[in-house]
């Protein structure tokens, strides 16, 4: 019989369900990610008081739907905002950051910020990057043994994003340590506690790109780069601000520094667990996007890493109604892993017909840094490669960090080689 | 009697994420339909210099311009 969904009690789980951050999901998370598909595809998580949104097609729905803000103001349980007159930069930055800006705004931004991700400047920002990634590679003390997640996965995001902005070699510890792991966690409702000395902690090097900014937009010629592009981008008579590109280096700050990491991590791991698709991807190297999506969706690495979602009004989904204000997240694993979806679906297979996959998202906030991390993950496997080669296998067992908000954090996994 | 175009936008439904820079920059010709996927909803001018760079910039691909030979 059916039952009007407003009549319906609302299903709800606790960690006793839905558990991210204990050691068992994090060493094999797919008997939950399975229970989560069939037996509470929508469900209210009383214990961190939020919506986990998990098939393929409803998650996809909520990343397209207007009605969900990515907004805080528009969650019911936001910290109460700060009065203008005491804004930090930091205030300053996140009012105009396209995470929170209103969907006309965005889409202005979005668009004014085209051209700065364009195939030429991408090509530009791959030449820097393959140099960063090599010298990451050398810089491993002892290449016959290694600790990969450490050594590698760890450095290459937040040095490619280093490397896109252009932050130079004297700057980068500002950048990576002084703004970069701040902002990532002021940033998530998880970590509301401590929000106040991440926020101050994160100034400096706030001020830093800032001045940075500034600086190009005074000279003559802004330059063809990554930020010289933004400066001088003008459509229709409209530019960014230095406060809108601020905004935009630290949304990417903010959303690939951390995120990225365990990409690298599983790429390896995917990899070397699968030598018949390593040897079709060295056979066929124009197979690398779509290994890099595949990497990505099979190892279901995300815990509750994607962007919140804020209901505008009452919306009925899957039988249940996300109320207004609540905090909605889709969860990336379950989503990724959708039999519905993706036939065989622990299948790890780089010839997949990938048309529709949500690995970088949907709708307005589609991630902007896609074409980044395609680059950087295909680096670091050519060098990979290059270097190891045969050679490389995993030694002993992959450890992981439980707390690790974002994902199955790898903190170790250790790679014997033949290299000399 | 209204001339009809020859000229086509078609979106990619595989490709088509919605992320709405089409209808931002012309409301008047695509508009996000209740599928969640771009639609074209006006006649289109192949050599309008704004349409082409929108479908230069779509984020995922997902819009192609065509020419009909017959029409």
């Amino acid at each position: 019989m059916a039952v009007a969904a407003t009549d319906t009690e609302r299903v709800e789980i606790d960690f006793s369900i839905f558990n991210p951050f204990d050691p068992e999901y994090v060493t094999d998370p797919f008997p939950v990610v399975d229970r989560m598909l069939t037996q509470y595809p929508v469900a209210f998580h009383t214990g961190m008081n939020l919506w986990l949104v998990s098939p393929h097609d409803l998650a996809d729905q909520v990343m397209r739907d207007a009605r969900f803000s990515t907004r805080y103001e528009d969650w019911n349980d936001a910290p109460a905002p700060v009065p203008q007159e005491h804004w930090t930069l930091y205030d300053r930055c996140m009012a105009q950051s396209m995470l929170n800006t209103q969907p006309a705004d965005h889409q202005r931004l979005r668009r004014l910020t085209a051209p700065a991700f364009s195939r030429r400047v991408m090509d530009q920002i791959e030449e820097k990057i393959r140099d960063n990634i090599i010298g990451i590679f050398d810089e491993i003390d002892d290449p016959t043994l290694f600790n990969f997640a450490t050594d590698v996965a760890a450095k290459v995001p937040i040095r490619a994003i280093a490397r896109m902005v252009g932050v130079p070699p004297d700057a980068e510890d500002l950048f990576e340590h002084g703004l970069g792991w701040n902002m990532v966690r002021a940033t998530n409702p998880m970590y509301a506690a401590e929000r106040d000395t991440l926020v101050q902690n994160s100034l400096p090097g706030l001020r830093y790109l800032h001045d940075t900014i500034v600086e190009r937009r005074d000279r003559e010629d802004p330059g063809d780069d990554f930020i010289g592009t933004l400066v001088g981008t003008e459509i229709d008579g409209e530019r960014l601000s230095d406060m809108d590109i601020l905004a935009l280096i630290v949304a990417l700050v903010v959303a690939g520094a951390d995120t990225a990491i365990d990409l690298h991590s599983m790429a390896i791991k995917a990899l070397l667990e699968h030598p018949d698709q390593r040897q079709l991807l060295r056979d066929r190297p124009e197979l690398m996007l779509s290994a890099v999506v595949e990497i990505l969706r099979w190892s279901g690495f995300s815990k509750l890493g994607g962007m919140p979602r804020f209901p505008m009004e009452d919306i009925e989904l899957g039988g249940q109604v996300l109320t207004k204000g609540s905090l909605v997240f889709t969860l990336h694993a379950p989503s990724w892993r959708d039999p519905e979806k993706w036939p065989d679906t622990g299948r790890f297979d780089i010839t997949r017909n990938h048309a529709g996959h949500i690995v970088f998202g949907a709708g307005p906030h589609l991630c902007i840094g896609m074409h980044l991390v395609q680059v950087q993950a295909k680096l670091m496997i050519q060098e990979f490669e290059r270097r190891f080669g045969d050679s490389a296998r995993i030694v002993g067992d992959i450890e992981y960090d439980p707390m690790h908000f974002n994902s199955r954090r790898v903190t170790t996994m250790m790679i014997g080689t033949g290299a000399s | 009697m209204g001339e009809a175009s020859p000229w086509r936008v078609d979106v990619d439904r595989d490709r088509c994420l919605a992320t709405g820079g089409c209808v931002h920059a012309l409301p008047a010709l695509f508009e996000i339909g209740p599928d969640h996927i771009a639609h074209v909803i006006a006649a289109v001018d192949g050599e309008d210099e704004l349409l082409l760079d929108i479908i230069d910039e779509c984020p995922t691909n997902a819009l192609r311009l065509r020419k009909e030979d017959d029409i």
